[in-house]
């Protein structure tokens, strides 16, 4: 079955070079049992093509789907239905062992909520997937460079509850940074943080496109966050409901707007 | 009425800590209610035996010291059962004998050396019969229900037995439980009917070991014991072998005695099985409740830290100190009465199994069933909430003092470090000043002193391994990081994070280990002692001995021995029962200066010349009941007369010597007028410089004629010793029980609830590419360390303790301290693999954590 949906997938993107996409999804479907409750349809069938070297952000309410649109597309989750392809790679013909090699390998992630080992140092917690992968993978001039993008030298030996919630996400971002994935996938970044460790987090992910060559995958609700991307893709119960390239804050706030209202109303929460 | 209302969400909201501390609760809880009803069931089962076993004997008839070695007559059953005053006589037959099935299976204990009794349907036989029925015709035979349920032969099987060289098939008629006997060796192996045994087990049907002597309703039994001499005396028609056939162990063909002799030796032997089978069921609860508390403690402490920030809110809008006190002390007092309410009915089902570990103990015989008392089920119920109120006094006295600001993360409340130091020397120098005192001092109060202090360096030591844990903690994860990378790295690094956890785990593992250790290295150095007992102290080369003890010696038989090839001198020792301040206890007739050459008996204080009126006393009863020499005791001699003796001297305690009380022949003689003449059921040969050798095999042409005495040489003296301590090893691997279950029970319930706790960590690391096996690893090799370091530290105090302990009881016949080093390499080497047992399941549960974080979970 699987080799059908990446056969399929291959036609459909067929005239896509390789290389010229990062990450490819195409009409991936996922549905979430909570125990007891009933089946909730996240992803209606999403195709997304993330070009390498871009900076791509999902926006859409709580409860869109892109956390689940960003799982599958890192290999955490698997999807019900679709191809998901990152760089030339079907996830869907992957196992467990080969899926986590992936991620260690050529993805890099940024979850919320928790970020860092606490018992780690800074240091040891941005090294950690090089580490995990082998001293031999350690390329010392990018290694540096990421370390140095984090910022504050003097904090690299603290323990993770000595920073401010800013750095640690930066150090987070750093630590999906450094075993220079092909694509880092950050979902809401910035979720939390005051409007100047925002900035620096995006400030971050922006460098690793335009200085490190990486391709950046990120949701978001914060339509300030989304206009620092190239792209934008609008997404609303479980479907892509819009695009924008190279958008500025007040254009992706009225397409935010319009797609909202033209979303069915069933699936909508309360936003804050 | 908030207190309990805000106590119970707090419970439900700590969830897996409230679970962990209830379990924790009502394991304690279930040890210490086991523990007591065994206990209390063993001392009743003692007295009711003391009191019931042969109620209805008054007067035992035996081969005397001048009989032919031949057993009785009985004839001599026919005319005492013609006496007046008497109403039955009961033949007693027995032997040792071999059992086999029908497959030709040995029935029972391969190494034990049981006996075949006759059975005789009596108010006092200390059987019951548990299935079936009792032996009554040629043929038939009853087995001990132990037996019977280990073989699986069913009553109407056939059965073979042997007995010296005789075999006959009997078929099985009940089985019996003994409510009698003095320990494994003694327990009855079958019965038989009487006709059958004396056919069987003699021989020669005319003849019985004893005659059993019921007396008719309120004859006194010293009366009917003189009424029995005089008319075997008159009835032989001469009256001067009559004349020399006096009450006890005179030099007759018969010994007369009464039954309240034996009865008062018996109390004696029995108590001591009692007081025995009662220090290890108080060690282990007392095991119990050490880690048990210590546990309640580290759970408490670690849900008070995680929850740092609802207590500042709770400050925050208005509570006082005292309602966040009372709030912790309410979930404190809920958590241990659901822990009791578990405990108390588990300890009533663990109980069932307590007598496995008292048979081992030699106490199984008498132990009655668990007692479930009032008093009991009270201690159970208290024990739950006063433990978990107790071991959280310290967690609620600092979350009481947890200041109304917001707290920005749990780490931020400040720690104790320095308090713990100060604690921890202060609790580890009072703890060694402790023990000096109990060192050099004498008294009663010695060894409680001692023992006392070793406790307190031990809790001394606890507070204070947070202090030392990280060091020691990375040097030990040195190599494991070297061999297993990053997990290792992760695993160091969250051991030495949270010294808490880590410390929780140590102690458990610290102390469960350091209480094999203790008692291991007690029971080794118990043997070491006695081994060593023997071959310096001791000249005796022969023990010859009545294998019942309230029969003596035939004098015919102690005269061959002294004229026996290469025997240089013979020291026999007679026995007889004594009450002092109401308490029996056994009394040694002997000669001092040749239990000195024999036993290696030496004296402690006090002068061994004793007279009229004095008498010389054990070390270990002096300590026990603080007596000092000069001291008054109210004594009565078995035979009824009362005096007053005063302490010349306090000996060391001789455990081959077997008695409480020592008397010179003379002293004896001139104080006990009127008692009943001691029994000498045992002397001690030395054999000439010409070797023991040849000594031994005259003796045992000696020996060999009479029935009912048995030669042990050196060998079998020192094998009598080891005995002793295998009993003392039972009581060590029972007493270990709780403490090892427990110490892994808590290991596994910390272990599962951090990893519980740390599922987001687990989830990072699982997201930054960290596969299922290593995630798991990183559980394991942490547990695998923390459990090492615990184990390491629990061998170390476990020696330390024994050596304090030792150096106490040195007076007491402990002499030597002997490590064993076989089970010391096998605590270290176990004790990670427990570690790991335990982190088993919450290693496959990191393992399979997701690491797609739930969704709109902060
Ligand atoms: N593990 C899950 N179990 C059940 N329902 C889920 C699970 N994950 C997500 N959902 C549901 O799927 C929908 C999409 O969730 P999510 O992808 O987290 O949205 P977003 O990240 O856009 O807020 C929501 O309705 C959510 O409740
Ligand atoms: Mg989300």
């Amino acid at each position: 079955m699987s080799r059908t949906t990446s056969a399929l997938t291959r036609k459909a993107l067929g005239n896509a070079s390789p290389g010229r996409f990062a990450a490819r999804l195409i009409g991936v479907r996922k549905s979430h049992r909570a125990p007891g409750g009933p089946a909730v349809e996240a992803l209606r069938g999403v195709d997304l093509a993330v070009p390498t070297g871009t900076m791509v952000a999902v926006i859409g309410p709580s409860g869109a789907g892109k956390s689940t649109l960003l799982h599958c597309a890192s290999g955490l989750t698997p999807a019900d239905s679709g191809g998901i392809h990152i760089g030339e790679t079907s996830l869907t013909t992957l196992n467990e062992r080969a899926l986590t090699r992936l991620r260690r390998d050529r993805i890099g992630l940024l979850l919320p909520g928790f970020d860092l080992v606490p018992a780690l140092t800074v240091r040891e917690n941005i090294t950690l997937p090089i580490d995990l992968a082998g001293r031999g993978r350690v390329d010392a001039v990018w290694s540096n460079r990421v370390i140095t993008a984090f910022g504050p030298a003097n904090r690299l030996d603290r323990r993770p509850r000595e920073l401010t919630p800013g750095e640690r996400r930066r150090a987070a971002c750093a630590r999906a940074l450094i075993g220079r994935p092909e694509i880092l996938i950050a979902d809401e970044p910035t979720a939390g943080l005051d409007t100047r460790a925002a900035d620096e987090v995006l400030a971050l992910l922006r460098l690793a496109v335009s200085d490190m060559g990486r391709t950046v995958l990120t949701a978001t609700r914060d339509p300030y966050v989304a206009s620092r991307a190239d792209i934008v893709v609008f997404l609303g119960d479980g479907r892509v409901l819009d695009r924008l390239s190279a958008p500025d804050q007040h254009e992706v706030l009225l397409r935010m707007r319009r797609s909202e209202s033209a979303a069915p109303a069933r699936h909508r929460r309360a936003e804050r | 009425m908030i207190a309990p209302i805000a106590a119970l969400r707090g419970l439900r909201a700590q969830g897996t800590a409230t679970v962990s501390a209830v379990v924790v609760a009502a394991l304690t809880t279930a040890c210490v209610v086991a523990a007591l009803a065994v206990g209390t069931g063993v001392q009743r089962g003692a007295d009711a035996f003391v009191e019931k076993a042969d109620h209805d004997i008054t007067v035992i008839v035996g081969p005397g010291a001048g009989a032919t070695p031949d057993s009785i007559e009985v004839e001599l059953a026919r005319r005492i059962s013609r006496m007046d005053g008497v109403a039955e006589v009961y033949p007693m037959v027995s032997a040792p004998v071999e059992l086999f099935d029908y497959d030709g299976r040995r029935l029972g204990d391969t190494d034990r050396y049981r006996d075949a009794v006759s059975w005789h349907d009596r108010a006092g036989a200390p059987y019951t019969f548990t299935a079936g029925e009792a032996p009554e015709r040629r043929g038939e035979v009853a087995l001990p229900s132990p037996v019977v349920e280990a073989s699986g032969v069913l009553i109407g099987d056939s059965v073979l037995m042997r007995v010296g060289d005789r075999e006959n098939w009997l078929t099985v008629t009940g089985s019996f439980q003994e409510v009698g006997g003095t320990g494994p060796d003694d327990t009855t192996g079958a019965l038989l009917s009487a006709s059958n045994a004396r056919n069987l087990l003699t021989g020669t049907p005319t003849r019985a070991d004893r005659l059993l002597v019921a007396g008719e309703p309120g004859v006194d039994e010293r009366a009917l014991a003189d009424t029995i001499v005089t008319g075997l005396a008159q009835a032989t028609g001469e009256p001067d072998e009559g004349a020399a056939m006096a009450v006890g162990g005179a030099d007759g063909e018969v010994a007369v005695v009464p039954m309240e002799r034996l009865r008062q030796e018996r109390a004696a032997r029995l108590g001591d099985r009692a007081a025995l089978a009662h220090t290890a069921l108080i060690a282990a609860a007392a095991t119990a409740l050490a880690v048990g508390g210590t546990l309640l403690a580290a759970i408490a402490s670690r849900a008070a830290h995680r929850r740092a920030r609802e207590f500042a809110l709770l400050r925050s809008v208005g509570a006082g100190a005292d309602r966040i006190r009372r709030i912790l002390l309410t979930e404190a007092l809920i958590v241990g009465s659901l822990g009791s309410l578990l405990g108390v009915p588990a300890g009533i089902l663990l109980a069932g199994y307590g007598a496995g570990p008292m048979e081992a103990l030699g106490a199984g015989a008498f132990a009655g069933a668990p007692v479930f008392g009032p008093l009991v089920i009270t201690a159970g119920a208290m024990t739950g909430p006063v433990l978990a109120a107790a071991s959280a006094h310290r967690s609620r006295r600092r979350a009481a003092r947890t200041p109304p600001v917001p707290v920005a993360d749990a780490a931020a409340v400040p720690g104790s470090a320095h308090v713990n130091a100060v604690a921890g020397t202060l609790l580890i120098v009072s703890g060694g000043a402790a023990i000096v005192h109990g060192l050099l001092g004498d008294g009663p109060s010695a060894l409680p002193a001692a023992i006392g202090g070793a406790a307190a360096v031990l809790l001394g030591v606890v507070v204070i391994v947070p202090l030392v844990c990280a060091p020691v903690l990375r040097v030990l994860f040195a190599p494991v990081v070297a061999v297993t990378g990053v997990p290792g790295r992760v695993a160091r690094a969250n051991a030495l994070d949270d010294p808490r956890r880590a410390v929780a785990a140590i102690a458990a593992l610290m102390i469960g280990a350091g209480a094999v250790v203790l008692l291991g290295t007690l029971d080794r150095s118990a043997q070491a002692s006695h081994a060593d007992r023997i071959a310096h102290g001791i000249g005796t080369d022969h023990l010859v001995r009545s294998q019942d003890t309230s029969l003596p010696l035939p004098t015919a038989l102690l005269a061959g021995i002294e004229e026996a090839e290469a025997v240089d001198r013979v020291v026999p020792v007679a026995t007889t029962g004594i009450e002092v301040h109401g308490e029996p206890g056994v009394l040694a007739v002997a000669d001092t200066e040749g239990l000195a050459e024999a036993l290696g008996w030496t004296l402690q204080e006090g002068s061994a010349r004793h007279g009229k009126g004095e008498v010389l006393v054990d070390g270990a009863v002096a300590a026990r009941e603080g007596w000092e020499v000069g001291d008054r005791l109210e004594a009565t001699f078995a035979g009824g007369s009362w005096t007053e003796l005063t302490i010349a001297g306090i000996h060391r305690a001789n455990p081959l010597l077997g008695a409480d009380y020592l008397m010179s022949d003379t002293a004896f003689e001139r104080s006990a007028a009127g008692a009943s003449e001691p029994v000498t059921a045992s002397v001690h040969v030395i054999a000439g410089t010409d070797g023991a050798e040849a000594g031994g095999e005259a003796l045992a042409e000696a020996v060999r004629e009479v029935e009912g005495v048995v030669l042990l040489d050196r060998d079998a003296i020192a094998r009598e010793g080891e005995r002793w301590s295998a009993e003392r090893a039972a009581l060590v691997r029972w007493a270990l029980v709780p403490a090892v279950a427990l110490a892994l029970v808590a290991t596994a319930a910390l272990l599962s609830r951090s990893v519980r706790e740390r599922a987001g960590e687990f989830r990072t690391l699982r997201a930054a590419g960290m596969f299922r096996g290593q995630t798991g690893r990183v559980v394991l090799l942490e547990t695998v360390v923390i459990s090492a370091f615990g184990g390491a530290m629990g061998v170390l105090t476990g020696v330390l303790l024994a050596s304090v302990v030792q150096g106490a009881l040195e007076g007491r016949g402990m002499t030597v301290l002997a490590v064993p080093y076989g089970l010391l390499g096998a605590v270290i080497a176990l004790a990670p693999v427990a570690g790991a047992l335990a982190a088993l399941v919450p290693a496959r549960d990191a393992a399979r954590t997701d690491p797609a974080p739930a969704p709109e979970t902060r």
